[in-house]
């Protein structure tokens, strides 16, 4: 039973530090599901510790979009440590605000084959809480030749570090992705004069899920059907 | 001397200290040793011509037996005792023997002086030490086992004032304790010469023909006479041979380093030896640093090479630690990222000391786990990629595409950078699909229609893709004003297949700037 002291002091911070709480106030979310408030991220139910691929074949679909909405994140609760492992040294800073290039690790490569290994310093790491593999302007040839145990491997230091992977494709490619979004309707030249709030709030994608709590029930109930 | 003193000076005096200074460092056969004066040059006993060169400064006791006083030329001395081996002066010698009487010093108070070469006062009067205050003479015995250790004999004069002490010193058979009352040490004193107080020569000169040759006879003088007929001078010797006046102490207060340097007798090739060293300097450092309960901020480490280039680099703490295994495995993950043409043949190592805070980071900023282990990895990545390609972006006050420069992620973020931008700038940044880049810029064709817009791309001999919708062009150019001058029209265009280009037209054609999305 908890004292009615101690009730009262987590209502008192509650009401004092609104931010802290918004994860536990928001609503329609999976438990332990990163809420970004876009719903196209968090149709995606990203857990810290997995794996996700965002997957925009013609590079104009709005990876770009969700990608700075990774970075800057300001709907959450507590602001991660956010490091880009730039696959093709792409990111244009000038894109981002100085809020989220004060917090950005930005680690710039040339080729994927480098990439994979500096983010898999990062997981080993373990400080950084979110990595964004960019791996969108890289030739589809090297990307093939990334091996599948690479991937495993990946996520499970992901997974031991508790650490968010995100990899930006443009196509199917991250075997053991807990979450995939494929960005398939591309934008209009009228978009580059919209809001970028509202081009995200607008922004849909299929998404694909794998494993997870209601993969085990379904498992768990074919298996007791079959029993 | 009992206890209740309220003033007590202890002085440490190294007699014959230049010779002493020679042969702590060194050991000679020969029995009848004197070191002649001249400039220290390191070389004892070699120079053909040191015979011709130079006086005798000290000589040890059984030369002395001998005949051989301090003044005789070389040929003078050889004349009283032929088997005598001439010294010369060691100034790097002299320089670490009078290091070791102030660490001797140092470990009694912190309050002392360095008065002259040989020689060093104590004010011991708040000395913890309780055998100073039971003892002296025990206290005293103490002092020169100490630096018996270390080779170098002295003898110890403890008085209430600190030149009283000083002329104590250079009485004592080896421990002379004098009492509160200054006439008491002036009995003690009166056989002591003159030269201990080193007068000017002028007035030395003026003494010897008055016929005075101690302590004791200058002290018999009136007082006011001696003012009168040596003035100012004569007065301060007065003084001084009676006990001296009450002053203060010229402290030294020695300027803390946390640097180690060492030349290699064998060259190093590979990295396993230099880390063995480098962990041993470390372990050193980072006692050092444990005792004045600092911890090091960074560590600047320098490599000699045998080609005689010279490699160095500091390399920041993130979380400042005096964990010597921490600081190693720094060193370790940067080093390997260094490659050199020839073998190391020095290496030196220093720490910066900073005293250990504890930081508090925004309620809001998940702190980082382990800093130190992020700035290692951030060693190896810089490793991996190459210097300059892994931090945080600092943007440069310049409209150019691509403004911006790699700092490190984890130097803290400066107030002018923190500062959000102005509204106008925050909404251009917020507004549209973002832009990447293609590094290097990709050339393409292009197509244009009579009013001169894009009509047709063609990338990378690659078919025509059909301009659906071009907007522009801007004109942006910057940098007239210098050699670095800079001008682009820049177009956005969607084409057929949904991609949504930055087209850009500069001196030497059209190119692909990045993709929008």
């Amino acid at each position: 039973m908890i004292p009615a002291n101690v009730i009262s002091l987590r209502e008192v911070l509650r009401e004092q530090y609104p931010e802290a709480h918004a994860h536990a106030l928001s609503s329609g979310g999976e438990m332990g599901a990163i809420q970004t408030g876009w719903a196209c991220l968090d149709g995606m139910r990203l857990m810290q510790g997995t794996v996700a691929e965002i997957v925009d074949e013609r590079g104009s679909a709005g990876a770009g979009l969700l990608l700075l909405a990774l970075m800057e994140a300001e709907r959450e609760s507590l602001r991660p440590r956010v490091a880009l492992v730039d696959g093709a040294d792409a990111f244009d800073p000038a894109s981002a605000s100085m809020e989220t290039l004060n917090r950005l690790l930005w680690v710039r490569c040339r080729d994927a084959n480098r990439a994979i290994r500096a983010a898999d310093l990062l997981l080993r790491d373990g400080n950084i809480t979110r990595v964004l593999l960019d791996l969108q302007f890289c030739p589809a040839q090297a990307l093939r030749q990334i091996p599948a145990p690479a991937w495993h491997r990946l996520r499970m230091l992901a997974e031991k570090a508790g650490t968010l992977l995100c990899a930006f494709t443009s196509f199917q490619m991250v075997p053991c992705a807990r979450a995939r979004l494929f960005l398939e309707e591309t934008h209009a030249v009228e978009a580059l004069d919209g809001s970028r709030e509202g081009l995200l709030s607008e922004l849909r994608g299929r998404v694909q899920q794998r494993g997870g709590r209601k993969g085990l029930e379904r498992r768990l109930n074919s298996m007791a059907e079959a029993g | 001397m009992k206890g209740g003193l309220s003033a007590f000076y202890a002085a440490l005096w190294l007699p014959r200290f230049h010779l002493q200074a020679v042969l702590c460092r060194q050991a000679f056969s020969k029995r009848w040793v004197a070191v002649l004066d001249g400039d220290g040059d390191g070389s004892n006993g070699e120079d053909e011509d040191m015979e011709n060169k130079g006086r005798v400064l000290h000589a040890n006791g059984r030369a002395e037996a001998q005949g051989v006083v301090a003044g005789m030329t070389a040929s003078q001395a050889l004349a009283r005792c032929p088997r005598l081996e001439l010294l010369r002066r060691d100034a790097q010698g002299e320089r670490a023997a009078q290091e070791v009487l102030l660490a001797c010093a140092s470990l009694w108070t912190p309050d002392y002086e360095s008065t002259q070469p040989g020689l060093c006062v104590l004010d011991l009067s708040r000395s913890s030490f309780a055998e100073v205050k039971r003892d002296s003479r025990e206290a005293g015995q103490r002092m020169r086992e100490w630096l018996r250790e270390k080779r170098l004999g002295v003898r110890v004069g403890m008085a209430c004032k600190a030149d009283l002490a000083i002329l104590a010193a250079f009485a004592a058979r080896p421990v002379l304790t004098l009492g509160d009352d200054a006439e008491d040490g002036a009995k003690l004193l009166q056989h002591l010469p003159l030269s201990v107080l080193k007068p000017s020569r002028e007035v030395m000169e003026v003494l010897r023909l008055w016929g005075i040759r101690t302590l004791a006879q200058l002290a018999a003088l009136p007082r006011a006479e001696m003012a009168l007929r040596l003035g100012q001078e004569g007065l301060w010797l007065w003084d001084l041979c009676r006990g001296g006046r009450g002053r203060l102490l010229k402290r030294v207060c020695p300027v803390v380093g946390y640097r180690e340097e060492v030349e290699l007798e064998h060259p190093v090739e590979c990295l396993e030896p230099l880390l063995f060293l480098l962990r041993r300097l470390l372990d050193d450092l980072c006692g050092r640093l444990a005792d004045a309960w600092l911890v090091a901020s960074a560590q600047w480490v320098q490599l000699r090479f045998d080609d005689r280039t010279v490699y160095e680099n500091t390399l920041r703490v993130a979380e400042p630690t005096r964990n010597a295994a921490l600081l190693l495995r720094l060193l370790h993950t940067h080093l390997e990222g260094v490659s050199a043409g020839a073998p190391i043949v020095a290496v030196a190592l220093e720490l910066v000391s900073v005293r250990p805070f504890g930081q508090q980071s925004g309620l809001f900023e998940r702190g980082l786990r382990d800093p130190n282990r992020l700035a290692e990895t951030l060693g190896q990545l810089e490793a991996l990629l190459g210097a300059g390609q892994v931090g945080r972006v600092k943007m440069l006050p310049s409209r150019r595409p691509d403004a911006f420069t790699l700092v490190n992620y984890l130097e803290p973020v400066a107030a002018a950078e923190a500062s959000l931008p102005g509204s106008e700038e925050r909404l251009l940044m917020s507004n549209g699909l973002p832009l990447r880049r293609y590094r290097p810029v990709r050339p393409v064709l292009v197509g244009l229609d009579e009013g001169g817009r894009p009509e047709a791309l063609q990338v990378g001999g690659g078919g025509w893709l059909k301009v659906t919708a071009a907007g522009g062009p801007w004109l942006v150019s910057g940098d007239w004003w210098n050699s670095g001058a800079w001008e682009r029209e820049v177009w956005e265009v969607a084409v057929d297949d949904g991609a949504l280009y930055q087209l850009v037209r500069e001196k030497q054609g059209w190119v692909l700037d990045g993709l929008f999305g």
